[in-house]
């Protein structure tokens, strides 16, 4: 059977069953993160001094305990709330206020269109990473001022591609002629420019999405993010980096978690693409 | 001014349009002092070659005039004793589309490619009407069957249809909301020569059907002397002749309209070559001093390259802006 499978069939069998997996990933991070009191045995933050660097398998402790006692898999699942809620904040916020800026930009023209793809520039010329420690050096520590800060550092990638996409579709005859027939300018962006825009934004949400869960384990391994001893994955990480040879197991295994979350909505954002063709 | 039109019924009066652009930081006028009138229920062709200013007058019509090279429109455009030029956005937009509406040359780039054809004429029924749902399937139906196009239609895309059948949907979006003025830009120029001749069809009917006033402009001469009731000269953003179809065929007074005509191709002119108006269309930047077509005419003496000539009466009916209307000798062998 499988030797006759051409080339394309078997690319297309491995994309679709990485689709799958990349979707269950997410699927299992989301169900982590709102049933989290419910799906595990010990609190995240329960400490056992008598129970320190137990290996993965160890009775009651499925992934083991890192050196404060702590269950490693309760800790990964209840860290699964501060990726998911700096991301969520960073995309909604990026997302939606890059999408009106950049919508604005391409409809008013002129020095307002100026001012935001300068500033837009401007923001974008940081290192990302740099910009978001700076944010959150000025702002609070705090799921919300996090995500506010990654939001902030995305906007402006959200405003180009929004502005882009609007001048195209605005010097399209459809967009005239909608006007030419009286539909007010509004009407006209939310009939014939949303429907373009949306699906590349929403690609963008996705890869975007990533990147902000990256970040957020990144200032909180720097120690700029969520604060001991609520746990998040970048802060397991930056915890086990002392016992990493003689319990890996505390690296390993929020490591993996984070690459798999990353990966998969890496993946899909890619395959949203491909599916919209562009 | 008032006077030429006489006991005609006009829906739309341009008086004295002025509309000017910035190109390379040059101001350019791409009308200078246009007048038309648009009578009830007469289909009015527009003629002018490419850059005349054909395209400038229907968007100036609809105060659709924006961005960045724009600089300003003077004059009056009045429809029902209301100035269009001066009504604030809100206004306008309420004659956009159900009063005045427009037809484009090409239907494909006008209709989304993302929506069907019930999709475009529901969203302009709620919009003008506030027809809902229901009523609204029934008049979809209703102008389909007006443009000929069957039932289908309303659920395909815009590229699923032949040109003709692309213009026919575009009409019927252009008709939905009982306007009383059509405008069409050059409606039949990027369809084949059978399906034009449909498409024209379909229009002298509507007109009688709906009692429809339509400013046809084209540059294709035949195209216009098939289905206009009046023609208008249109050249260096001024209108140079106005007169009745048969009357402007037949007797163009116009050195321009003239030679424009004798420029047309026809069998009879088999082997010989083709009638030219030497030079170029003025560049709206650089119109010329007097009468914009002097330095192209073989009549033009020294008044005209000094003088403006006014669009006058030259008999009843049919006027021209010339100080020599008519007198352009026909050449030998040329047939009436």
């Amino acid at each position: 059977m499988v030797e006759d499978w051409t080339r394309q069939q078997i690319l297309t069998a491995i994309g679709t069953t990485l689709t799958a997996l990349a979707v269950t990933v997410l699927v299992v991070v989301v169900v982590f993160a709102v049933y989290a009191p419910l799906l595990v045995a010990h609190a995240p933050t329960a400490q056992n001094l008598d129970a320190r660097f137990q290996p993965p398998g160890t009775e009651g402790h499925l992934l083991g305990t890192d050196e404060l006692g702590r269950d490693v898999l309760s800790r990964i699942v209840y860290g699964s709330r501060a990726s998911l809620g700096v991301g969520g904040i960073a995309v909604l916020l990026s997302s939606s206020v890059g999408m009106a800026l950049g919508l604005v930009a391409a409809l008013a023209g002129g020095v307002v269109e100026d001012t935001i793809t300068i500033l837009a520039d401007a923001v974008l010329s940081f290192p990302t990473i740099l910009l978001a420690i700076a944010v959150v050096s000025v702002l609070q520590y705090g799921m919300l001022q996090v995500g506010a800060a990654i939001g902030v550092v995305f906007m402006p990638v959200f405003a180009r591609l929004v502005r882009a996409e609007t001048k195209a579709v605005r010097e399209e005859g459809y967009f005239r002629s909608s006007r030419a027939l009286g539909s007010s300018l509004l009407r006209t962006v939310a009939l014939h420019v949303l429907p373009n825009v949306l699906p590349r934004v929403v690609v963008q949400a996705t890869i975007t999405f990533a990147l902000a869960i990256v970040i957020e384990s990144s200032l909180a391994y720097l120690g700029l993010g969520t604060q001991p001893p609520n746990p998040s994955w970048g802060l397991m990480l930056r915890d086990a980096r002392n016992a990493l040879f003689h319990a890996p197991w505390l690296s390993v295994f929020p490591g993996l978690v984070l690459a798999l979350t990353i990966f998969s909505l890496n993946f899909l954002g890619d395959r949203l693409a491909e599916h919209l063709g562009r | 001014m008032q006077g030429r039109t006489g006991d005609h019924a006009c829906v739309l009066q341009v008086r004295d349009l002025h509309v000017t652009f910035k190109a390379d930081g040059e101001s350019a006028e791409a009308l200078r002092g246009m007048n038309l009138d648009l009578r009830q229920g007469e289909i009015h062709g527009l003629v002018g070659e490419s850059g005349a200013g054909k395209s400038v007058l229907l968007h100036t019509l609809l105060n659709l005039n924006r961005g960045a090279s724009f600089v300003r429109t003077t004059g009056r455009v009045l429809y029902e004793e209301r100035n269009l030029l001066e009504l604030f956005e809100p206004e306008i937009r309420r004659i956009r589309g159900a009063e005045i509406a427009i037809v484009f040359q090409e239907p494909a780039k006008h209709l989304n490619p993302g929506l069907t054809i019930e999709e475009h004429i529901r969203d302009l029924l709620r919009y003008h009407l506030g027809v809902t749902r229901r009523p609204a399937g029934a008049r979809t139906a209703e102008l389909l069957e007006l443009v000929e196009l069957p039932l289908r239609v309303l659920r395909q895309y815009a590229f699923e249809l032949s040109g003709g059948m692309q213009q026919r949907a575009m009409i019927a979006l252009a008709i939905a909301c009982n306007p009383r003025v059509l405008l069409a830009d050059e409606p039949t120029t990027a369809l084949d020569v059978t399906v034009q001749r449909q498409i024209l069809e379909l229009l002298l009917r509507l007109r009688a059907e709906l009692g429809l006033s339509v400013l046809f402009v084209s540059h294709d001469l035949a195209v216009v002397r098939e289905v206009a009731d009046r023609v208008s000269v249109l050249y260096g953003g001024k209108l140079i002749e106005n007169a009745e179809n048969s009357a402007l065929f037949d007797r163009a007074l116009h050195p321009y309209t003239e030679l424009l005509l004798r420029s047309v191709p026809s069998a009879a002119m088999r082997g010989r070559a083709l009638n030219v108006i030497p030079g170029t269309v003025p560049d709206a930047t650089a119109v010329p001093p007097g009468c914009a077509f002097h330095p192209r005419c073989p009549i033009a003496a020294e008044r005209c390259a000094i003088e403006l000539p006014e669009l006058r009466a030259h008999h009843e009916d049919h006027s021209v802006a010339c100080f020599f209307p008519g007198q352009l000798v026909e050449p030998a062998g040329r047939q009436g």
